[in-house]
């Protein structure tokens, strides 16, 4: 296993490299820079030129590709054009840990509703715990969070006022880099975000369990596991549920760089300073140098992802071995 | 008892702990103390005479100190949709950063907060030389250049090499004038000061910014005979300088601060100020929080009784808005979709704010059939402002005739220049242009923001032309390009095949002058000359506007531009259409005037804390 995670991780240096070479390629080909107007006017020509020859914008587009490269393999992520107390490196270290806050909460919520709602819903297929299951999951795919959001704010924080309407509870410093102080603040703050985002996930989590599962039920050694005279509750814990994971698994690792790296709608509705907001920002704001890392980052993370998945996919099924 | 339950067992424990620890209330702040026990005995001594002895005992123990509670600051709670982007004078360009700025920072002059006119601040006097190219500014020297530790939240002067206290100084001006023209900021603001002060526009178009020679920098008309007097040369007599001075571009700043800490100066901790107001707390992209400044002289700490302002950054106008509905925040913005609910049921709480931003429709003169006037005359006067106003822009805006808003130095009256709406003059202008009724008139391309206002806007102006001078909506194409888009493609070296005829844009003032919007927009040998005007002798009056001394001409004068370009039968380079007035939601709880210009003048802000705290049940 050891030499196969090895191994995905060299395969997967060109795939990154190849995203980021595109990704920096069209950021450039997006019409204006980051210093072509201010606000609602327009910069004077000669100030435009000065600036982009500061950061070296005037360079051939392998030139400042190249240098970009350089920076990366000494960690320097680059500067930021405009806000020009501060790096990408500052940029990153204070709203990714709010992402991966936010992102696992929400991935966690998520396994912990979707996984059962379609585990039960699968046994009791056609009753009234199914159709239930279906109907919430079907509108908690249907609801997007961006009417969820507003709608759980107005609900809970301006009418019953028993939860903040938005903020993120927890600052740096992070505990080991990431991580928040588990205080009642952070909860609280929590609830609404991570709930808005973790519905839709669960949602199409038990909508894959449920029929994932049904599959399983129906297949040929859950029959003769049955034939054998074994329990129902060990049919379905210790062969079909197993077997049934592999598809939930399989979304888990797109899922995961997806809501690790940042969720703009939620972090834009509840004002949390995570990645996703700056991922708008710097297209918006052509910062050239916060989008190609972040767009680093999502692959980084992307390649992990679908790595951790073949890791689960091996321990779900002993039949699949990578050596 | 099987292995499951053991491990759900200690599931069930480690979550209990977990949670109890999350649940835990802070603990009563206890602290070793030492204190004096007074015990009094009664004794019988031998002489039978009752006497009564004092001991004092010193002993130790813990006891739970419970604090006096403090009186609150008078707190201001806001939010921004943007993290500060600078607090650099020489650089910030947009309205989170001049806001910030002013409070943090003085400045030479100040804007009146009713008239706009220029009031002292720093500057407690000004001369102008006869031939009005030397302004001699004499200041006062007992404003304090401060730090604020926000780890023991104390604030201190500074203080030089010498151990001596650091006040601010016209070279501090000096340094900070240069500092604006120095190209390596880039800052856009640099560019509109440039053109005023001797040779700072040489050192701002060096050929080489990298390597200014000194002589080049030693040559800008900026001096300080003394530390009192500041002493500014310009270009030509610019009588609109005055009315640039509270600009923020010109204010003192730190040089030792700036060469120490580099592009981080200004950062909490690192940053020396000298406003009325200090950085207690800056965290990047969720808050910034600033206190009074305990030194600042009190004849300086402005009208308003606010001590600490807390703005969180809520990149959502809606949660803005949430975060109001529930008393969160003194004043939002309004999302649309909120506007008439809201004045519906707050109406005593809403405020309108002008920000002096006029939009109008540009017209490329060069490009067929818009070099005819009488078409740019006529698609002018077809547009219904007033209905516009209350249709497409639900009341938040102000029609215009002509250009200049009110409270712009020498803007004329609202009502009295300019065509405005007027079908009937719209459709003769028209006919006599060879298209009556719209015939034979050719598809033109009207260039849009993108985005779903910008549209309706545009739309509400096909349905004008169709109603008022017959032109199908097929006849004006619409397309709509990003902010950047647009801006790149109406400049004015786009060739007039590649350029749209016709485009929406705005402009917000940078001072309060009509140079500032005559000259600086429509001024034929303006590089953003978007409307390819040709010189004529609408821009010999513009200049000799610009340098006229008298102010009674000089309003004239621009009236009589104004008329030129949006009268009957002015050049009309673009249409004119509104004034943009947000509606805001305000608590009666803060009074708080706003600024014309510059940033906002936060120490001029009223809170009723008892209001206020009443709302918030406390």
């Amino acid at each position: 296993m050891t030499r196969y995670i090895i191994r995905r991780l060299l395969v997967s240096i060109p795939v990154v490299f190849a995203i980021v070479l595109f990704t920096f390629a069209v950021v450039h080909a997006l019409p204006g820079g980051p210093f072509s107007n201010v606000g609602e006017k327009a910069m004077p020509e000669q100030m435009r030129v000065i600036m982009e020859r500061r950061f070296g914008l005037d360079q051939p587009l392998y030139i400042q590709f190249w240098n970009y490269l350089k920076m990366l393999a000494h960690g320097d992520l680059g500067p930021m054009m405009r806000m020009r107390s501060q790096t990408v490196n500052d940029i990153v270290s204070q709203t990714w840990p709010v992402s991966i806050q936010l992102g696992s909460l929400a991935v966690f919520l998520a396994f912990v509703i979707g996984v059962p709602a379609g585990i039960f819903a699968a046994l009791r297929r056609n009753s009234w715990v199914d159709y239930t299951a279906t109907f919430v999951a079907v509108l908690g795919v249907s609801i997007n969070n961006i009417v969820l959001g507003p709608l759980l704010i107005l609900i809970f924080g301006v009418w019953l006022k028993i939860l903040p309407i938005a903020f993120w509870g927890a600052e740096p410093p992070w505990i080991l880099g990431f991580l928040p102080k588990p205080t009642w603040q952070f909860w609280t703050h929590a609830v609404l975000p991570v709930f808005t985002l973790g519905t839709a996930m669960s949602a199409s989590i038990a909508r894959l369990t449920r029929a994932s599962l049904l599959e399983v039920l129906m297949s040929d050694y859950i029959r003769t596991a049955r034939a054998k005279g074994l329990k129902e509750r060990t049919v379905i814990i210790r062969h079909a549920l197993k077997n049934s994971l592999i598809p939930v698994a399989t979304i888990l690792g797109p899922l995961l760089a997806g809501v690790l790296t940042g969720t703009f709608v939620v972090e834009q509705i509840f004002a949390l300073n995570g990645m996703g907001r700056q991922f708008l920002m710097s297209i918006e704001q052509r910062e050239y140098f916060l989008l190609s890392s972040l767009t680093l980052i999502f692959s980084v993370m992307l390649v992990l992802g679908n790595l951790f998945v073949d890791i689960i996919y091996a321990w779900l099924d002993p039949r699949i071995r990578y050596d | 008892m099987s292995r499951n339950k053991w491990i759900i067992l200690v599931l069930v424990l480690v979550l209990g702990v977990v949670a109890l620890s999350a649940c835990s209330q802070s603990t009563p702040e206890v602290v070793e103390k030492v204190v004096e026990k007074t015990v009094v005995v009664t004794q019988v001594v031998e002489k039978e005479v009752e006497k009564t002895v004092v001991v004092t005992e010193v002993v130790e123990k813990e006891v739970e100190v419970t604090p006096t509670p403090m009186p609150e600051p008078v707190t201001l709670r806001a939010y921004s949709t943007t993290d500060i982007p600078s607090l650099d004078p020489q650089v910030a360009e947009d309205v989170v950063s001049i806001n910030a700025i002013e409070t943090l920072f003085v400045h030479l002059t100040n804007y009146d907060l009713e008239t706009a006119e220029i009031v002292p601040e720093t500057a407690t006097s000004w001369d102008i030389s006869d031939d009005g190219l030397t302004y001699t500014f004499h200041l006062r020297t007992d404003i304090p250049w401060v730090k604020h530790n926000p780890v023991t939240a104390e604030t201190t002067q500074e203080v030089d090499e010498d151990g001596n206290p650091r006040f601010v100084t016209a070279n501090d001006f000096v340094y900070g004038i240069k500092r604006a023209c120095d190209p390596n900021l880039g800052s856009y603001y640099s560019s509109v000061i440039a053109p005023l002060i001797v040779g700072c526009n040489e050192v701002l178009n060096a050929e080489d910014p990298a390597n200014i020679p000194q002589e080049l920098i030693d040559a800008i008309g900026v001096e300080a005979p003394d530390d009192a007097t500041l002493v500014v040369h310009l270009n030509f007599p610019a009588s609109y300088f005055m009315s640039m001075t509270p600009m923020w571009t010109l204010a003192a700043v730190p040089q030792w601060a700036i060469e120490a800490n580099g592009d981080k100066w200004i950062e909490a901790g690192n940053i020396v100020t000298d406003g009325r107001f200090v950085l207690n707390e800056w965290v990047h992209g969720v808050r910034r929080t600033f206190l009074r400044n305990p030194l600042m002289p009190k004849d300086m700490y402005g009208t308003g009784n606010i001590e600490k302002i807390v703005t969180n950054v809520v990149p959502d106008t809606s949660t803005g808005y949430a975060l109001w509905l529930n008393n969160e925040v003194e004043t939002s913005g309004i999302p649309d979709a909120e506007l008439q609910g809201h004045l519906e049921k707050f109406k005593d709480e809403t405020i309108q704010v002008p920000d002096l931003a006029v939009f109008y429709f540009g017209f490329r003169e060069t490009k067929p059939p818009f070099d005819d006037p009488r078409v740019r005359r006529a698609f002018s006067a077809a547009f219904d402002r007033e209905k516009f106003v209350q249709e497409v822009r639900q009341g938040q805006g102000l029609p215009m005739k002509h250009f200049a808003p009110p409270g712009i130095f020498g803007a004329p009256p609202i009502d009295e220049v300019g065509v405005g709406f007027d079908p009937e003059f719209a459709q003769q202008q028209l006919a006599d242009a060879g298209y009556p009724n719209c015939e034979g008139f050719p598809t033109v391309t009207l260039l849009g923001y993108s985005g779903q206002s910008t549209l309706n806007w545009i739309e509400f102006a096909q349905q004008q032309w169709q109603e008022h001078l017959g032109c199908s909506p097929d006849v004006i194409q619409i397309e709509q390009q990003s902010f950047r888009e647009l801006l790149g493609a109406t400049a004015a070296d786009v060739p007039d095949e590649e350029a749209p005829h016709m485009w929406t844009l705005g402009w917000g003032p940078d001072y309060p002058d009509e140079n500032n919007w005559v000259g600086d927009v429509l001024w034929c040998d303006n590089p953003g000359n978007r409307m390819k005007r040709t010189c004529n002798e609408i821009d010999d009056m513009i200049v000799k506007a610009r340098e006229e001394t008298d102010p009674d001409k000089r309003i004239e004068m621009y009236r009589q531009i104004e008329e030129d370009f949006f009268g009957k039968d002015g050049e009309m380079p673009f249409a004119p259409l509104y004034l943009r007035i947000a509606f805001v939601a305000q608590h009666s709880w803060l009074t708080a005037p706003r600024a014309l210009f510059g940033g906002e003048q936060f120490y001029n802000w009223t809170i009723d804390q008892a209001a206020q705290m009443a709302a918030q049940g406390k």
